[in-house]
């Protein structure tokens, strides 16, 4: 997706006077041209910190932004040329719909013919053509934050920035309003900067997902890198849920876990000690306790141990139980269209892949 | 917690008795308050503006139209309106001038500081007018502070004239009525939502078409608000124009208070206090009419 790097923020830092630590800690992102870049992290991590110096809102304490192989740090907000999105939509209260979206038109000078057309086009793209003269009071929240993006996206801004723009709304309209941004941003080929504290949204909308945690960057890539290989604990717990061992690393890529024995993990360049080892419930297979077939024979690539199923919760698609393997309990997801769904005391065995047992660090 | 540990029924509750008469009860002291001191004076204010006065403290009971004629031909009670009006207008704009950056900045400031620094700004509210009023011909007189400095500074022959006149007047009210004005605007001001400045910079917008364009309009109820209070009290202003304006600036609450008590005119009084509260429905008229336009702009209706 990324041909080109258009966004390049280097050792950005912001330090607010009388705080210890800084909100945002020397970090590095890279943004390709085109590309939707999701910062991802619990309230507090720098990520709307990142996103405001990105815009010119918050002035840094160091470090550079380059966008598009210009140096805009010391740009002041109104001359950068980018389309913000904010979570609380900040439509002009005073404004109609189409005066909205206008605004960016009016301030660059564009004449009324044109500014006219522009925004007509713009609205229909967001599919709000037919409430053009409506006063943005009038709105539901869906629509004004499509308004919102409306009024970014009609400048033709070289960079997009949206501030955790589907907080504020219902859990429905969220999921229908990130497939349309994203198609949006696709279309316009707009590079593209998110920020969210929600998984789901930065996994199913960017192209690459940065996990922050107090002020750093914790991991850079792919949504299914950053599910399928955390770099760290914190990366796994806080994306998606996570059976974690702490435990050794006795020789290169096995474990000793208590209860379990010696394991097999996926390769990795950890040193040996102390690690942490993890399993995502969906990796972790259930089968029926008394069945014979042969891949139950126990391998190191594929081992299997007996369980009781200590608790089952049911969700209509998915069933996540809680199994006990000889005291410890690993969480299992499975999907509810096969098979019958085991209840409390039922015993069952579980197998794994050993590819799928990873080593994290810190 | 277990099953067994949760309370299988609800306590009935006990059901609401005639809620709104209670409600009714609680209305009636005020009511009643309102009725006997504000209403019966009033209308017998507007029956005293039709008696006759005879002279010499003596009014006769009948209905005429004499006050009122004398209040609209006579020149001099028309100059006095005036005044008033004028004053009131000049009072309510530059105060609003004056308190709207500080109600702006004591509405935005993140400052941990904002508590003292609004009780600063409020604290003259708790100073007697009247000790400000002899504070200012302190600072306004020929003699004064201002004048002082300025002829020590070599840089008058003669000293301004500060007070004893309108000008001297003006400057006292506004800074007397100043906490109102902060008060009254500020408290709309904390609603406005700073992402929307935010939102105009980032489409291109710099400092001053953000104002213009955006912070000015969303702070107007509470402009028009603040400046209908200044409005309304420097029009009913007595101590301050009396006592600066030194016997040169004449306005109807003074005029109504020598009329009443030297004069023993009391249908004229009457008659004043009836174009003093003509003049305060017209302001509030014109007050609700604007502040509609601007609400309807808002709400989009």
């Amino acid at each position: 997706m990324a041909e080109s790097t258009f966004l390049q923020i280097r050792k950005l830092r912001k330090e607010y006077p009388g705080t210890a630590t800084p909100a945002v800690a020397d970090i590095d992102l890279s943004v390709g041209e085109g590309e939707l870049l999701a910062l991802l992290g619990p309230s507090g991590c720098g990520k709307t910190t990142t996103l405001r110096m990105i815009a010119g809102l918050i002035e840094p304490t160091a470090g550079t932004i380059e966008v598009g192989g210009q140096d805009v740090t010391r740009i002041p907000v109104h001359k950068r040329g980018m389309g913000m999105v904010f979570q609380s939509f900040a439509l002009f209260p005073h404004l109609d719909v189409s005066a909205n979206v206008a605004f960016g038109l009016e301030m660059r000078g564009v004449k009324a013919a044109e500014r006219r057309s522009r925004t007509t086009a713009v609205l229909e793209r967001v599919e709000l053509g037919h409430l053009a003269d409506r006063r943005v009071g009038q709105l539901s929240g869906g629509q004004q934050q499509r308004v919102a993006l409306a009024r970014a996206l009609v400048v033709d801004p070289t960079l997009l920035l949206l501030d955790e723009p589907l907080s504020a709304l219902d859990a429905k309209l969220r999921e229908s309003l990130r497939v349309q941004i994203r198609e949006i941003q696709q279309a316009s080929g707009t590079t593209s900067v998110f920020v969210t504290h929600d998984q789901d949204e930065a996994l199913s909308m960017a192209d690459r997902v940065a996990v922050m945690n107090n002020g750093i960057v914790a991991q850079v890539g792919t949504p299914t890198e950053i599910y399928e290989r955390p770099a760290s604990v914190f990366v796994a717990t806080f994306i998606g849920r996570a059976n974690l061992f702490e435990t050794q690393q006795v020789s290169a890529g096995v474990v000793d876990v208590a209860g379990f024995g010696k394991l097999s993990t996926a390769a990795s360049a950890l040193p040996l000690g102390s690690v942490t080892a993890m399993i995502r419930p969906q990796s972790i297979h259930l089968l029926e306790a008394d069945a014979t077939a042969p891949e139950l024979l126990s391998t190191p690539a594929r081992p299997v141990f007996d369980g009781v199923v200590r608790s089952t919760s049911y969700t209509g698609d998915q069933v996540a139980y809680r199994v006990d393997v000889s005291g410890t309990t690993l969480e299992v997801e499975t999907t509810a269209t096969l098979g019958r769904i085991l209840s409390q005391g039922d015993r069952v065995r579980v197998t794994w892949s050993s590819d799928d047992l990873r080593l994290l660090g810190k | 917690m277990s099953l067994a540990e949760l309370p299988t029924t609800t306590p009935e509750k006990p059901r609401p008795r005639r809620r709104i008469s209670g409600v009714w009860w609680l209305i009636i002291p005020g009511a009643l308050i309102l009725l006997f001191s504000y209403l019966t004076p009033m209308l017998w204010v507007v029956r005293m503006a039709f008696n006759r006065f005879i002279g010499g403290g003596g009014i006769e009971l009948t209905f005429s139209f004499d006050s009122f004629s004398e209040v609209f031909t006579d020149p001099y009670y028309l100059r006095v309106a005036g005044t008033t009006l004028a004053l009131g207008c000049w009072v309510a704009l530059l105060t609003v001038v004056v308190a709207y950056p500080l109600a702006l900045f004591l509405a935005r400031t993140t400052s941990k500081y904002k508590a003292l620094l609004t009780m600063f700004a409020i604290a003259p509210m708790l100073v007697s007018s009247v000790a400000r009023t002899y504070g200012w011909m302190v600072v306004l007189g020929n003699q004064g502070l201002i004048n002082t400095v300025l002829d020590s500074l070599g840089l008058v022959d003669r000293p301004i004239q500060l007070s004893n006149n309108f000008l001297g007047v003006v400057i006292a009210l506004v800074q007397i009525f100043l906490p109102y004005a902060v008060l009254a605007m500020s408290s709309g001001f904390g609603r406005l939502d700073t992402n929307l400045e935010q939102a105009a910079a980032s489409l291109g917008a710099n400092r001053i078409t953000r104002f213009v364009r955006i912070t000015l309009p969303l702070t107007l109820p509470g402009v028009l608000t603040a400046a209908l209070l200044v409005f309304v009290l420097t029009i009913s202003a007595y101590v301050t124009p009396r006592l600066i304006g030194g016997g040169r600036v004449f306005v109807l609450a003074a005029e109504i208070y020598d009329q009443a008590t030297n004069q023993l005119n009391w249908p004229l009084a009457a008659a004043l206090s009836m174009v003093l509260i003509i003049i305060f429905g017209a302001a509030i008229s014109i007050y609700q009419i604007l502040q509609r336009r601007v609400e309807r702009r808002m709400s989009g209706l």
